[in-house]
C-alpha cells in the first residue's frame, strides 16, 4: 500500500476555514508546506499514542477514528466524511502524542501540513503561520461550544443533575477522607 | 428568622468549619419527608372538628427517625421541621443510633375530653401508621402528650401490624415503658452540668443554681443539683419566681409545686419576676421552660457563670454570641437536654430485647451515655478553643455525614 504525495494547488485553501483570512501571497507560501496524500482502505493516517505530528484536512473519502478502551479494545468514535475536517492540530501545535487513530474507510484523500515545514514558518516569524495557528484555535472553540450542547443536551435526556462523574466520585472521597481523618468521633 | 432557619445557622457555621462543602450540607439540612394529614373527629356533642397533622422525617442515616408528637395550637410545619432536625443532631451528638423526627396536632387537648383525646389520637394514627414503627420511626410524648397518648397509638399501630411495643416510647412503665423515664431529662442536665464543671478541675458541690422553670425538667434538675450539694437559689414557674440567697428547701418547693401550688403562692423567700431570675448572679442558670428567654435584650445582664439549656433553645443565637463574647459557657440544649431521649432509647432496646431493666441500670447507663457525650464535645471544644455549642454540633454533623457517606448517599 503505498502512500502518494503531491503538491497543492493554491485554489485547495479558498474555501478552507483553516486558511480563512488568507491573502494570496499567504496561501500561495501556505502551499509550499502542504503536500497531497492519499490512502487505500484500511490504511493508517496516525496511531493512537505516537509522536507524529502530521496535520492532516479531508478532501475526500472518509476518515475512522478509533480510540483504544481499559480493556484493550479498539473503539469507533466517529466516521468523517465532511470535506474540510482536520484532524492532528493538537499534535502539529503541542507535539502531544496522538489522542486517536485514524484509519481510512474506503479511498481517501487529504492535504497534509508538513510540520517541520510548518515550524521553520514559525521561526523566521511568518505571519501566515500565526493566522492558521489562530485558525485553529478557534476551530477548536467552536468545537468545544458544540461539545458542550451536546452534553447539556445528553444530561436532559439522561436526567442528571450534573455533569462528571469525578465530580460526584470527589464529593465522596474527599468527604470520607475528611470525616475519617479530621472530625471522627 | 424562623425556628428552622435558626437551627440551621449552626449547622452551617459548623459545616464550615469542618469544610462539608455545599451539597453535603444541603443534604444534612433538607428533610428526607415531610407528611401532612388531615385529623378529623366528631365530638362527643356531635360536632366535626377538623386539625392538621405533621409528621417530619428529617433524617436517618444513623438510625430511625426519633422524635416526640406535640398537641398544640401553635404546631406547624416550619416549626415542627427545625425539631425534627434539633432530634438529628441531638441523637447524633449523645451517640444513640437513631435519627431525628417530628411530629403534632394543631389542637389544644384542653378542649377534649377523654374519649375525644383518644378518638383524635387514634384518628391520628391510623394517618401516620404507614411511615411509624420499630424499625423506621418511633415517636414520644412531647407538649401536651404524655403515657396515655403513647399506649392509645401503640394500641392502634398493633392493629395494622401486629403487637408492637416497640413503635413509641415513654409509655406508662405497666405497658412497657422504661423505669427513669420520668427523671431523665432532669438527670442529664446535672450530670451535663456536673462534667462541664468537673473538666474544669472544680467540684460541683458548693455551686448555686437557678432554675427557670419547674416543670418535670426543672424540677428534677434541681433535686439532683441539690443532692449533689448545690445551692438552688431561684425559681420559677408560668406564675411567677422566688429567690433566697440563702438557698431554698428544694424538697419541700418539690412537694409544693407537684402538690399543685403554684410557686407564685410559695410561702419561702422573695417573690419575683421571671425577667429578673435571669439576671441573678449565681453560678450556674438552667433555663428548663420556653425557648428564646434569653435574647440579645437581656444577654447582657445575665449574671451567671454557664447556662445550662434545659429547654429547647432559650438562647437566642444573638444571645449565645454575647454570652461566649462575655465569658458566659452555654452547655447546648443539644447535649444538655438529651437525657430524655437516652433513656427513650433504652425503653426502644428494653422492648426489643423483652426484657425489663431495673431503674439502677437506667440510671447507670444513663450517666455512661451523658459521661462519653460530654467528654467528646468538652474535649473538642477545649483542643479547637470551640464554644459549647459550635463543638456539640461538629459532632453531631460529623457523625451523621460519616453515617451517610458509608450507606452512600
Amino acid at each position: 500500500m503505498e502512500i502518494e504525495s503531491e503538491r497543492v494547488s493554491i485554489r485547495e485553501f479558498e474555501s478552507l476555514r483553516m486558511t480563512e483570512g488568507f491573502d494570496a501571497q499567504e496561501r500561495a507560501a501556505f502551499a509550499e508546506i502542504c503536500v497531497r496524500r492519499r490512502y487505500d482502505d484500511g490504511e493508517t493516517l496516525f496511531v493512537e499514542a505516537e509522536g507524529t505530528r502530521d496535520l492532516f484536512v479531508l478532501v475526500r473519502g472518509t476518515i475512522r477514528i478509533a480510540k483504544t478502551d481499559a480493556q484493550g479494545r479498539s473503539r469507533t468514535l466517529a466516521s468523517v466524511a465532511k470535506a474540510g475536517a482536520v484532524f492532528g492540530e493538537i499534535a502539529l501545535l503541542l507535539g502531544d502524542p496522538r489522542t486517536a487513530t485514524g484509519t481510512a474507510v474506503g479511498e481517501l484523500e487529504t492535504i497534509v501540513v508538513d510540520p517541520g515545514r510548518f515550524d521553520a514558518l514559525i521561526d523566521d516569524g511568518r505571519l501566515v503561520a500565526y493566522k492558521f495557528a489562530l485558525n485553529i484555535l478557534k476551530d477548536i472553540s467552536r468545537r468545544q461550544a458544540a461539545m458542550n450542547e451536546t452534553t447539556l443536551r445528553l444530561m436532559g435526556r439522561l436526567g442528571i443533575e450534573h455533569a462528571g462523574m469525578a465530580e460526584t466520585v470527589d464529593d465522596v472521597t474527599r468527604l470520607r477522607e475528611k470525616l475519617l481523618l479530621n472530625w471522627n468521633f | 428568622m424562623s425556628s428552622f432557619e435558626d437551627t440551621n445557622r449552626y449547622i452551617r457555621k459548623a459545616a464550615a468549619i469542618m469544610d462539608l462543602g455545599d451539597r453535603m450540607l444541603n443534604y444534612l439540612i433538607a428533610p428526607e419527608r415531610e407528611m401532612a394529614v388531615q385529623v378529623s373527629i366528631t365530638r362527643d356533642s356531635g360536632r366535626i372538628s377538623t386539625y392538621r397533622g405533621y409528621r417530619v422525617q428529617h433524617n436517618n442515616a444513623r438510625g430511625p427517625y426519633k422524635g416526640g408528637l406535640r398537641f398544640h395550637p401553635s404546631v406547624d410545619l416550619d416549626h415542627v421541621r427545625a425539631l425534627a432536625s434539633l432530634m438529628t443532631w441531638k441523637t447524633a451528638i449523645v451517640g444513640i443510633p437513631f435519627g431525628g423526627g417530628k411530629g403534632g396536632l394543631d389542637c389544644d387537648p384542653t378542649d377534649f375530653t377523654p374519649g375525644e383525646l383518644e378518638r383524635i389520637t387514634r384518628r391520628f394514627t391510623q394517618k401516620i401508621h404507614e411511615i411509624v414503627g420499630p424499625q423506621s420511626d418511633i415517636p414520644a410524648p412531647d407538649v401536651n402528650t404524655n403515657g396515655q397518648v403513647m399506649a392509645w397509638i401503640m394500641d392502634e399501630f398493633s392493629k395494622f401490624h401486629g403487637f408492637s411495643p416497640a413503635v413509641v416510647t415513654g409509655k406508662p412503665v405497666d405497658l412497657h415503658g422504661s423505669l427513669g423515664r420520668e427523671a431523665a431529662t432532669g438527670r442529664g442536665v446535672f450530670l451535663s452540668a456536673q462534667a462541664f464543671v468537673q473538666s474544669h478541675k472544680e467540684k460541683i458541690a458548693g455551686n448555686t443554681v437557678v432554675v427557670q422553670g419547674f416543670g418535670n425538667v426543672g424540677s428534677h434538675a434541681a433535686r439532683f443539683f441539690h443532692e449533689a450539694g448545690c445551692m438552688l437559689l431561684a425559681a420559677s414557674d408560668a406564675s411567677g419566681a422566688v429567690h433566697a440567697p440563702e438557698g431554698l428547701d428544694v424538697p419541700h418547693l418539690i412537694e409544693h409545686v407537684r402538690g399543685g401550688g403554684p410557686i407564685a403562692d410559695y410561702s419561702a423567700g422573695r417573690q419575683i419576676s421571671n425577667a429578673e431570675l435571669l439576671t441573678l448572679p449565681c453560678d450556674l442558670l438552667v433555663p428548663a421552660a420556653l425557648g428564646d428567654v434569653i435574647t440579645s435584650d437581656n444577654a447582657k445582664d445575665v449574671r451567671a457563670r454557664i447556662v445550662v439549656e434545659a429547654a429547647n433553645g432559650p438562647t437566642t443565637p444573638e444571645a449565645h454570641e454575647e454570652l461566649e463574647g462575655r465569658g458566659i459557657h452555654v452547655i447546648p440544649d443539644v447535649l444538655a437536654n438529651a437525657g430524655g431521649v437516652t433513656v427513650s432509647y433504652f425503653e426502644w432496646v428494653q422492648n426489643l430485647q423483652q426484657m425489663h431493666w431495673d431503674e439502677e441500670r437506667v440510671d447507670q447507663e444513663l450517666s455512661r451515655v451523658m459521661a462519653k457525650a460530654c467528654a467528646t464535645v468538652f474535649t473538642l471544644a477545649r483542643e479547637h478553643e470551640f464554644d459549647l455549642r459550635t463543638a456539640a454540633y461538629i459532632v453531631g454533623l460529623g457523625r451523621v455525614a460519616k453515617a451517610a457517606v458509608m450507606r452512600g448517599i
